[in-house]
């Protein structure tokens, strides 16, 4: 479960150029919950959605996630979230380009604390589960964008997270392929993990079962 | 592991971009040592003779008269021998003759020819160390089969290691006088030859207009058809009782040494005839001989070390920002931030690395190849210090910059840049 309370983010906080890009935001998302975030571009979403994936840090307020509170979490227990409990894929997919498919898959398998069995199995399987494993060996840059997306989508998910954290995930993407991308999102969450995606697109957050939308930093 | 496998991947990822890095590295050091090399190899010349021109005493250069003259090497030698309170340090060399079969030219069938053999003061004969090209140096014991151990420059590359040369003294026989016998002398067995285009000791000239060490030797070539062939002075047999001709003297003042022994001595070298100068101004020359060339080499040293600095702090630079990228993705896949600068850690010392082990390579196949005694290359212990100072100096900037450069970025911009 996520629980966010009077959360207030400023940019440059204490600086004269100070910016506050969150004010007051308060949410919860329950486990198995899909969620989209919506709101125009400027609104704060990827603001919120890096705070939740433990990639930006926040000045007030309390982020709960799994019963660990992440305000002043040492980068090395942040690491461990970004890790473990959450999946994070972006607009414009956020792959190593020279890497193959596996490769790109394999990474948060060998940032784990933990040494899984065996990386490439793991890699595999979660290759499987966005029904490109035949591209595995793959370079990156030879792939379609749609594809793509699925190589980031399976590497979010290869640590088996609870989360998964989407930013304007079918953003670059026609029509037709962000069918399939919000299409594999459901089955992930009909799967039992907790989907939240930032979206411009109303088709795409009509697909979701909750919506909330953000403006000038606020959830309204 | 991890962060050497993140290292490796960045390096094989992008090949060209390093290989041209290690490329440049290599090079850099391939320059530096060469530079250093070819200020090592003009001390070469100035060493043997250090100690001597630390001594107070003068150089003495005999008068050469144009046709040879036995009787004025004996007087030279007398002379020498019967100043007062001084120790002459002098080379010789002796005329002599051989019939070895190497030197047979069908042209000019002759039983034999003459050949000069230098005989070195064994004061300061061990104190060379010129550049051979293969062998060792000869050594100054005789050994038991009454061979004499030289150095030889090859000969229109006929003279190699190993070769026994038979030397005769030509002797004129009394009753019919032209009459020639040879009465062998001794063996010279060849341990070393001495590399094409080095300065020798010089034995039959007079000292350079420079006045300085460098004058003390001449430039012996393979093209050039005089065999040229070094041996120990200790052996008797080579200074005394033969064919002997004297070259310039270094003669330094014992202990005691007074004003009535030098005004003696100096009288009876200017009545034997010659240039003679006092050590200290022979120092000084020669120091300033070797302040010369080093300042020759100093533009190119400095330049060198400048490019090696610009071009790390560029390639260092550019190789670190190229990787930010990837650095934000391991980041957002549960790298700590920190860590990051391990996986740049790894990236370049295996890009140093292989730097360093071609430049070595290099620079070492570089002194077998003929180009090297070109360049009057001389590899020694200056070379190893050199190679040891610019790895770690492109260690400590390839630690340094990224340390800055990750230190002064927030992951989470880097991610956003992307977007
Ligand atoms: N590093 C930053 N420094 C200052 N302002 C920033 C920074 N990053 C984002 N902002 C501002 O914060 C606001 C929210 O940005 P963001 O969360 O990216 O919006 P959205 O994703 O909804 O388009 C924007 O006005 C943006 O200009
Ligand atoms: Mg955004």
């Amino acid at each position: 479960m996520i629980s966010i309370k009077s959360l207030t983010k400023t940019y440059n906080y204490k600086k004269s150029n100070a910016f506050t890009a969150l004010t007051d935001v308060s949410l919860t998302v329950e486990d198995g919950e899909m969620l989209a975030i919506i709101g125009k571009s400027g609104a704060g979403k990827s603001t919120l959605l890096h705070i939740i994936g433990c990639i930006d840090t926040f000045e007030k307020g309390e982020y709960i996630i799994d019963d660990i509170s992440v305000h002043k979490l040492s980068d090395k227990k942040l690491a461990k979230i970004r890790n473990e409990k959450v999946g994070i894929v972006m607009q414009d997919f956020a792959l190593v380009e020279e890497y193959t498919v596996l490769e790109n898959v394999k990474i948060p398998l060998y940032f784990a604390k933990k040494r899984k069995r065996s990386l490439n199995t793991l890699a595999l399987s979660a290759l499987e589960k966005v029904g490109i494993r035949d591209l595995a060996k793959k370079s990156v840059n030879k792939l379609s964008g749609g594809q793509k997306q699925r190589v980031a989508i399976a590497r979010a998910i290869v640590n088996d997270p609870s989360f998964i954290l989407a930013d304007e995930p079918t953003g670059a993407l026609d029509t037709k392929t962000s069918a399939e991308i919000i299409e594999l999102f459901k089955s992930l969450n009909n799967d039992g993990k907790t989907v939240i995606i930032i979206t411009h697109d109303p088709t795409v957050a009509e697909s979701c079962k909750r919506q909330i939308e953000i403006s000038d930093g606020k959830i309204t | 592991m991890k962060y050497f496998r993140y290292g490796f991947f960045s390096v094989i990822k992008k090949p060209l971009f390093n290989i041209l890095i290690v490329l440049e590295l290599a090079g850099i050091l391939i320059v530096g040592n060469l530079t250093i090399a070819a200020s090592n190899s003009r001390s070469v010349y100035y060493d043997p003779l250090a100690e001597i021109m630390n001594h107070e005493g003068y150089v003495f250069t005999p008068q050469k008269n144009p046709n040879y003259d036995y009787d004025k090497d004996l007087r030279v030698k007398a002379t020498y021998d019967n100043l007062d309170g001084i120790t002459t340090v002098c080379n010789y060399y002796h005329t002599l003759y051989t019939n070895y079969e190497k030197f047979n030219n069908p042209m000019f069938p002759q039983d034999y020819y003459s050949k000069n053999v230098v005989a070195f003061d064994n004061r300061i004969y061990e104190k060379f160390n010129l550049p051979l090209e293969k062998g060792r140096w000869a050594s100054c014991q005789k050994n038991n089969s009454g061979q004499v151990e030289a150095v030889a420059i090859r000969n229109s590359d006929k003279i190699d290691i190993g070769d026994i040369i038979p030397f005769y003294q030509a002797v004129v026989n009394d009753d019919e006088p032209y009459d020639i016998r040879y009465e062998k002398i001794f063996d010279i067995v060849i341990v070393g030859i001495i590399a094409n285009n080095t300065y020798c000791p010089g034995v039959n000239i007079a000292i350079n207009q420079e006045q300085n060490v460098l004058g003390c030797y001449e430039l012996q070539m393979t093209s050039s058809d005089s065999s040229y062939f070094v041996a120990c002075g200790a052996d008797k047999h080579l200074i005394d009782d033969h064919l002997l001709g004297l070259s310039t003297a270094y003669m330094i003042y014992n202990e005691n040494y007074n004003e009535t022994k030098d005004s003696a001595n100096r009288e009876k070298l200017s009545m034997l005839g010659g240039s003679l100068m006092e050590m200290s101004t022979f120092k000084l020359n020669s120091d300033q001989y070797l302040y010369d060339q080093f300042i020759k080499l100093m533009p190119i040293l400095l330049g060198v070390f400048l490019i090696v600095l610009v071009e790390l702090i560029c390639s260092v630079t550019m190789n670190t920002r190229g990787q930010l990228k990837n650095y934000g993705i391991y980041f957002l896949c549960g790298c700590r931030w920190k860590d990051v600068l391990k996986i740049s850690l790894a990236n370049a010392g295996i890009i140093i690395g292989l730097g360093a082990l071609l430049g070595m390579t290099g620079t070492v196949i570089f002194e077998f190849t003929p180009y090297a005694k070109l360049f009057e290359q001389n590899l020694d212990f200056n070379n190893v210090y050199l190679t040891f100072i610019l790895i770690l100096l492109m260690l400590v900037l390839s630690i340094m910059i990224p340390i800055f450069i990750i230190g002064k970025t927030q992951p989470v911009e880097i991610i956003k840049e992307r977007t």
